[in-house]
């Protein structure tokens, strides 16, 4: 996540409720990549991704005034509709039609390792993280986060009792924590 | 509610995945705002999954930005939301112009009322002032009545301390016996001056007349000017007498003394 401090964001906001066109340029320019990294990462088709950018950037603009920095940071909020966009397009209806070669309970290890040259460049590359998570855990974070399935399904799918679920997302974060500290 | 329990529950990783249901997500949000502890581990692991979801950050091509400004430009709900802001900004500026308005308003009454008050205040000061002239004015004419006095003084004293000056007493008599005087008489150039102590101011009509007995004889020594009280006056001249005498006339003197209205005599 870029650099930014309490202060810049309460600006960024305040500038961002009054519609100022140098707050999307900063906006853009600051969140852009980590927004649509996730969004490809979610879908895939960078074609999609282009579009589902424009929609995030539309209902982030929209809503602002919805955005209330008690609840958490800018990012978080943003970050939220992003993948919360994506994976309501991954999941409906015209897309699963479409894309129905793309087996997404089958390879999520596949589209980790092709999405790791697009990282972000930082002390410790997606790669070393990756290969360092437990697969297990690797499993969880993909299902859930970036493929958004509930705990039901996911329990269905890799056929573990609801509660292995959720013990393994819990161990799955602490671990990640660990790994990227 | 245990928030040990809670929190190892793994119901936060849950919500922070994506995983919880709507239910969970919302009595998360309300724990949040009640336990510290709570809000913390959900930002911790906020945190950690958003680090990961960075590093699979990608620029998008180059020419999406002007797409998605334009898109944001062109978003009707937008340019709505910028007319109503619009709308909103005008009120404020007519309205910031009605106050501005009327805090002129009541600028100009409440100079007004300070004109108004300074005016008065201006008014009193002067009043003040002239009272303080006049009293000014008396106090001058007393320092001069004052310097007046002691320069008689001085002159009475010189005369007093002049060699060739005799000084002749003269005792009140009859019902006057408080009415004392003395007669300076220089010896040398003649002169004579009453200097009456104790006289009752003349009834109006009558007058001081002072006399010297020469062999026997009464001769006018002049008048006492009615206007001086008790102070040191200059007389006629007296070549030689043998005593001095003061009655009182009527206005403008008497050709000889009346003897029972004599205040004072003295011999020398």
């Amino acid at each position: 996540m870029p650099i930014i401090d309490q202060y810049n964001e309460d600006r960024l906001i305040k500038s961002l409720k009054h519609k100022d066109e140098q707050a999307f340029n900063y906006l853009y320019d600051n969140y852009s990549a980590a927004l649509y990294g996730i969004v490809i990462k979610v879908i895939g088709s960078v074609e999609e991704a282009n579009d589902l950018l424009q929609e995030i950037f539309i209902k982030i603009w929209r809503n602002i005034d919805n955005y209330d920095s008690k609840k958490g940071r800018l990012y978080t909020w943003m970050l939220q509709i992003a993948r919360n966009t994506a994976i309501d397009k991954l999941r409906s209806s015209g897309f699963q039609r479409e894309n129905s070669n793309v087996s997404l309970a089958h390879n999520p290890l596949v589209t980790t390792e092709s999405s790791s040259d697009n990282i972000h460049i930082d002390h410790l590359g997606l790669k070393d993280i990756v290969q360092k998570l437990d697969k297990n855990y690797q499993l969880i974070i993909e299902l859930a986060y970036f493929k958004g399935y509930t705990q039901q399904e996911i329990a269905e799918m890799l056929k573990i009792p609801l509660g292995t679920v959720k013990t393994r997302s819990r161990k799955a974060l602490i671990e990640l924590k660990k790994i990227m500290e | 509610m245990n928030v040990r329990e809670y929190i190892s529950s793994g119901i936060i990783e849950a919500c922070v995945l994506g995983m919880a249901s709507d239910r969970d997500m919302r009595e998360l949000e309300s724990l949040c705002e009640q336990h510290q502890e709570i809000k913390q581990a959900l930002e911790d692991y906020q945190k950690t999954l958003e680090d990961f979801a960075d590093r699979y950050a990608k620029k998008p091509p180059e020419f999406l930005k002007k797409k998605i400004q334009d898109a944001i430009n062109n978003d009707p709900t937008n340019s709505s939301k910028t007319t109503i802001e619009k709308i909103v900004k005008d009120n404020n500026n007519i309205l910031s112009l009605k106050y501005l308005m009327a805090a002129s308003i009541l600028f100009l009454i409440g100079s007004l009322v300070f004109n108004f008050i300074f005016w008065n205040q201006t008014k009193t000061f002067k009043n003040e002032i002239a009272a303080l002239e006049q009293k000014q004015q008396i106090s001058i004419v007393h320092h001069r009545n004052n310097e007046a006095t002691i320069r008689e003084y001085k002159n009475t004293l010189q005369l007093f301390l002049t060699p060739s000056v005799k000084a002749i007493p003269l005792s009140g008599v009859g019902n006057h016996v408080e009415c004392n005087a003395v007669v300076l008489w220089n010896e040398t150039t003649k002169q004579v001056y009453l200097y009456p102590q104790n006289f009752p101011v003349p009834p109006s009509g009558k007058q001081y007349q002072l006399w010297a007995i020469v062999d026997g004889k009464p001769v006018d020594a002049g008048l006492y000017a009615t206007s001086g009280a008790n102070q040191l006056q200059e007389m006629k001249k007296i070549p030689r007498a043998q005593m001095f005498a003061v009655t009182l006339e009527k206005k403008g003197g008497a050709p000889s003394p009346t003897l029972s209205a004599m205040y004072a005599a003295g011999k020398i």
